[in-house]
């Protein structure tokens, strides 16, 4: 098999383990819970019992922390009430948003955001901007010419994670971007799989 | 066979399992000109493999706008919801629902999760739910009717069902849910006498 497509697992994560679904003890910051609503704020009346889920929730405060519980909550809500397309596309738009804070924060230039190290400015970004003592977030599996694994091992909701990654790559400025959601915990794989590819 | 023509082709098997594997950005190794017929067979592998990542970009773009108009559907459909669940206080004590459109599961929680809350606010003796401008229901559509009259009842509020059509008639009928708790009357003005009278009869 040529190199470009060997795979390689490649951040030292062991096979063999099972998804840790506890959220008890996870926070992440409030921010994202307002940016999730900020795609639904024209339709408050229909998502109410999403905005209900924030409402302990400062508006002024998005760099305060809240329980994971809360976000994943109102994700479930508007994927099960509005649909699972809504949530990913909102996934896609928040996914402009991190794009534009990790280039940022990261200081990446236009040139170095491939998609790889776009994955890897999420892996960063999901291991401090949610406290969890398990440390989950992101894994990257695998990754040659065109291609990139990522497996999910943080709880938030897989199918706005699917619209966020390919958010994340288009921004790089590859070509026809596209993400496979090979394995799914909804379907009883032990983790969430995504294949981004682009051409 | 020279040794260079064994190289030259094990470079386009290699980039032919590669396209196989799906990564269609493969590079095809340069083939001497003067080798015509390997030549040949490289451009043509060439040839393919472009036609097929152009075909493979034109799928991928209307896979993206099937997405995007799928997410625009469902959200259009929220908003249909919302402006076809409105609960409006008609008369003292009694409360309207105008159910317009397709009924099915989702519908009927948010229309129980709608009228509750109205009908504590408003202190509502009646409910009249309006099925004039409904054209289909599907079968969980009677135990939907039966909760939101159970649940409204036990508020202490009396519900009636009005405008059904032949056909949605015969649908419900044909779900064979026991409706006998269901008060039904052929239309809204029916419907809105019928609870005056009993609301009368109460005072």
């Amino acid at each position: 098999m040529p190199a470009a497509l060997r795979e390689s697992r490649e951040d030292g994560s062991s096979e063999g383990e099972t998804m840790d679904n506890s959220t008890g003890d996870v926070t992440l910051l409030c921010g994202f819970v307002f940016d999730v609503l900020e795609e639904y704020k024209g339709m408050k009346k229909v998502c109410g019992p999403a905005f209900d889920m924030a409402r302990d929730l400062d508006p002024r405060r998005p760099d305060a922390w809240c329980k994971m519980d809360v976000y994943n909550g109102i994700c479930t809500w508007i994927e099960e009430n509005i649909g699972a397309a809504s949530i990913r596309k909102a996934g896609i738009e928040i996914g402009k948003r991190v794009f534009d804070q990790v280039v940022k924060t990261q200081k990446l230039s236009a040139a170095e955001a491939t998609p790889l190290a776009m994955m890897q400015a999420l892996k960063w970004a999901a291991s401090t901007m949610i406290k969890d003592p398990r440390g989950r977030g992101w894994e990257i599996l695998s990754s040659a010419d065109g291609r990139v694994v990522m497996r999910r091992t943080q709880t938030f909701n897989c199918t706005m994670q699917e619209g966020l990654l390919l958010s994340l790559v288009e921004r790089t400025q590859v070509e026809a971007a596209d993400v496979a959601h090979d394995r799914c915990t909804k379907r009883g794989d032990e983790f969430c799989e995504y294949t981004l590819t682009w051409l | 066979m020279t040794d260079e023509t064994d190289a030259t082709i094990e470079a386009l098997l290699a980039a032919l399992s590669a396209v196989s594997a799906g990564n269609l950005k493969v590079t095809l190794p340069a083939v001497d000109p003067s080798q015509r017929n390997l030549a040949a067979l490289a451009a043509g592998i060439g040839d393919v493999i472009g036609a097929w990542r152009e075909a493979e970009k034109k799928a991928r773009r209307a896979k993206r706008e099937l997405e995007s108009k799928l997410a625009t559907i469902e959200t259009q459909a929220a908003a249909i919801r919302e402006l076809s669940t409105p609960v409006l206080e008609i008369w003292d004590d009694i409360l309207l629902v105008p159910v317009v459109g397709v009924v099915n599961q989702r519908f009927g929680r948010e229309l129980v999760e709608t009228l509750l809350p109205a009908i504590t606010r408003s202190q509502a003796t009646h409910v009249i739910v309006d099925v004039t401008g409904v054209d289909m229901v599907d079968q969980d559509t009677a135990g939907q009717l039966l909760k939101l009259v159970r649940a409204a009842a036990l508020l202490g509020t009396r519900s009636v069902l009005t405008g059904m059509r032949p056909a949605v008639a015969e649908m419900l009928a044909n779900v064979g849910s026991d409706l006998g708790e269901l008060r039904t009357l052929g239309s809204l003005r029916e419907g809105l006498r019928h609870c005056m009278a009993e609301r009368t009869r109460r005072l």
